[in-house]
């Protein structure tokens, strides 16, 4: 199996080195391909099975746009190809279609996704994110500067029970097409949802009967879950 | 012509400051809340201060304000400052309030020494200018308020006035380069004798140029992103330390050069950031004048703030309650770092972080993923005690750092962890509060203290 990670010294802020740990714990026996700023990715001219981008900064955002747009097309055919992808935070921006950065600027991004981003510098949006998929409950935090608002019709992830969706008018939340999996929702994700995780691993091949230390990632989910629908505890935006 | 308004806020503050000692509370925040509410412009008909020196940055602040504080009342300055309280607006707002004098026209104090939060500079420096910005570091911190460091540094470069002349660690090349047209005075710290350098830290917030998106080569990296960095590219590199120090380990003192002289300085703590802290108000009172023997004077005969760093000994046990703070994975990170370097004492960690906000909200631990828990995977460290409402998302934590689950214990109750330790296999037991649990961490130490007093061990 290879994983590769995109631009993680940069890519992975507010904690989502997490799910990059995780993911080794996992798939020990994985090679991972940690993609560097200043080189061409790996899945550009090689076969890759989970591709990893987390958060990153608005300089380096633009940054990393201008790095991926020549293989926009190389990116459309690993997603159709049922190439696994997680994207989280910000990164998931770099698949929409354009982002209008705090200045008013029109910044284009990979146009795979149909929607538009809108960055907010004086507002950070902080919110918790309650959602059903796939008959469990998916949870995770938001804190991001931007809003998603779609173009089209998006393939949703996530439907959201409690807190912020793709903005504060629309509860979907998160992309998933095919096997790619991209929502602002940190956490990490991957130790925050368990079920989830197990069931994504299975996809991808894993053989063992648990995920690593799946009793204890599943009383802390619990115990989150509880907190999460706790009104006491929460004031939803 | 000031306007009716603000002299309400002013009396009314000042009221409230009163009200409040009488009462045995330190009111740092409300009577600045209240000036803010009568007058949300307060700040803009406040008197300016004859002298103003700011501290900023992400850690350090609160050790900078209070030794530079010390020194200056003990040189017969008089000083008003915020070093017990708000480094935010209200806080601020306090401090201008005590500092006024009672016709609101004139600053009664020689210095004002105010700790500034970096994300509230835009709203403090358009009316109050510092003569001197002192800069202690910049790191990411508290993800849901301060996103990342390129933001924050965004903020100061925005916000600090073209006048004031900024105090920088030559050894953060983040830092060290804001506002590049201010007149500047920069501090840094040799690498001491067998220093090894510290590669390992998990987040680093410079990897590429900022010039060319090169990838930095760090020719000493002391950890994180501290150290000396030049780019193979272009010309970046990190700028020479105008006022440096070496350590030296026997005397523990800091040898400081000056252009002209060389000072000794005893050390205010055994972490690597209390040199740096130390340097940074050293350079500072340098800076204006003093003389060379009062800074040694003063400062020899002061320790660092106790809610930072505070040592009891009972029998041959040592209790160490030391600052983490909640949210912020390098100043967390620095002390791991220090507890793992205490090689040959046997030691217990109670974490206590996070406890006081579970009240209000679940908290969000990704700081937790960008913290070295990994340094507490030693063999002379015995245990690990996690209390409070993130218990189970430590262990979590703590078992992807590769640590034997069987050495960490938890209770819901922080209180309660007291009865985890197992007193007669440790030397040393360190308590890791937060910013809000001081209290909680002095009940601790307080029972611990008892345990081990009717423990039969000598």
């Amino acid at each position: 199996m290879i994983i590769e990670l995109l631009y993680p010294s940069v890519s992975a802020l507010y904690g989502e080195k997490g799910n990059i740990d995780y993911l080794k714990h996992a798939f020990n026996e994985a090679t991972f391909i940690e993609t560097d700023l200043n080189s061409i990715p790996y899945f550009v001219n090689h076969p890759v099975d989970l591709i990893f981008m987390g958060p990153t900064t608005e300089r380096y955002q633009k940054i990393i746009i201008e790095n991926l747009l020549p293989f926009r097309e190389r990116i459309f055919d690993l997603i159709r190809n049922n190439t696994f992808f997680i994207i989280t935070g910000n990164a998931l921006e770099v698949f929409g279609t354009y982002i209008i950065e705090d200045n008013g600027n029109r910044l284009n991004s990979l146009d795979i996704f149909p929607f538009y981003s809108k960055q907010d510098l004086m507002h950070r949006f902080n919110s918790y994110v309650l959602a059903n998929y796939n008959g469990y409950e998916f949870i995770g935090f938001k804190s991001q500067f931007t809003r998603i608002f779609p173009i089209q019709e998006l393939p949703v992830w996530l439907d959201v029970k409690r807190g912020i969706g793709f903005n504060k008018d629309l509860d979907p939340e998160g992309i998933q097409s095919y096997n790619f999996y991209g929502t602002h929702c940190l956490g990490p994700i991957l130790v925050m949802n368990p079920l989830f995780t197990k069931d994504l691993f299975n996809q991808l091949g894993y053989s063992k009967d648990k995920i690593p230390f799946e009793d204890d990632l599943i009383k802390a989910y619990q115990k989150r879950v509880l907190e999460f629908k706790d009104d006491k505890l929460i004031n939803y935006p | 012509m000031k306007p009716i308004r603000y002299y309400s806020a002013l009396y009314s503050a000042k009221l409230a400051v009163f009200t409040l000692k009488r009462l045995g509370r330190n009111g740092t925040q409300f009577p600045g809340a209240l000036a803010m509410r009568i007058c949300p412009d307060f700040l803009k008909f406040v008197p300016q201060p004859n002298k103003l020196v700011a501290i900023t940055g992400t850690n350090g602040k609160t050790t900078v304000t209070n030794l530079i504080s010390d020194v200056l009342v003990k040189a017969n300055y008089t000083i008003a400052n915020n070093s017990m309280g708000s480094n935010i607006r209200e806080g601020i707002i306090t401090t201008m309030v005590n500092a006024t004098n009672i016709f609101g026209n004139k600053i009664k104090v020689d210095y004002i020494v105010l700790e500034v939060d970096e994300r509230v500079s835009p709203r403090i420096y358009p009316f109050i200018k510092p003569d001197t910005l002192i800069i202690t570091n910049l790191f990411r911190d508290s993800y849901r308020r301060n996103a990342h460091v390129e933001f924050i540094a965004n903020i100061l470069e925005e916000s600090i006035p073209k006048e004031t002349q900024l105090i920088v660690n030559a050894d953060d090349p983040l830092s060290s380069f804001l506002c590049k047209e201010n007149k500047r005075l920069s501090f840094g710290l040799n690498p001491m004798e067998n220093e090894q350098e510290v590669k390992d830290s998990r987040i680093k917030d410079l990897v590429y140029c900022p010039n060319c998106n090169q990838s930095l080569i760090y020719d000493f990296n002391r950890y994180h992103h501290i150290g000396k960095v030049h780019c193979p590219k272009c010309d970046f590199k990190s700028i020479s330390a105008d006022i440096s120090a070496s350590l030296d380990v026997k005397a523990n003192e800091l040898v400081v050069n000056f252009k002209d002289t060389v000072g000794r300085f005893n050390v205010i703590g055994d972490n690597t950031t209390d040199h740096y802290n130390l340097l940074s108000c050293i350079t500072f009172l340098h800076s204006i004048g003093l003389d060379l023997d009062q800074i040694q004077d003063e400062l020899n005969k002061l320790e660092i703030v106790k809610s930072r760093f505070d040592v009891v000994h009972v029998k041959d046990k040592q209790i160490i309650i030391m600052m983490t703070k909640d949210q912020n994975p390098v100043a967390t990170s620095r002390v791991f770092d220090y507890i793992r370097k205490q090689k040959n004492i046997n030691s217990a960690i109670i974490l206590i972080n996070e406890n006081t906000e579970h009240h209000t909200l679940s908290e969000n631990n990704a700081w937790y993923f960008d913290t070295d828990f990994e340094y507490l995977n030693q063999p002379n460290i015995k245990q690990i005690i996690g209390g409070g409402e993130r218990v189970l998302d430590l262990k979590i934590r703590i078992e992807m750092a590769g640590i034997d689950p069987s050495k960490y214990a938890y209770t819901f109750n922080e209180l309660d962890t007291v009865n985890c330790v197992d007193i007669d296999n440790v030397d040393a037991i360190f308590i890791l509060n937060g910013t809000k649990n001081i209290p909680e961490a002095k009940i601790i130490r307080k029972e611990l203290i008892k345990k081990i007093e009717s423990s039969d061990q000598v």
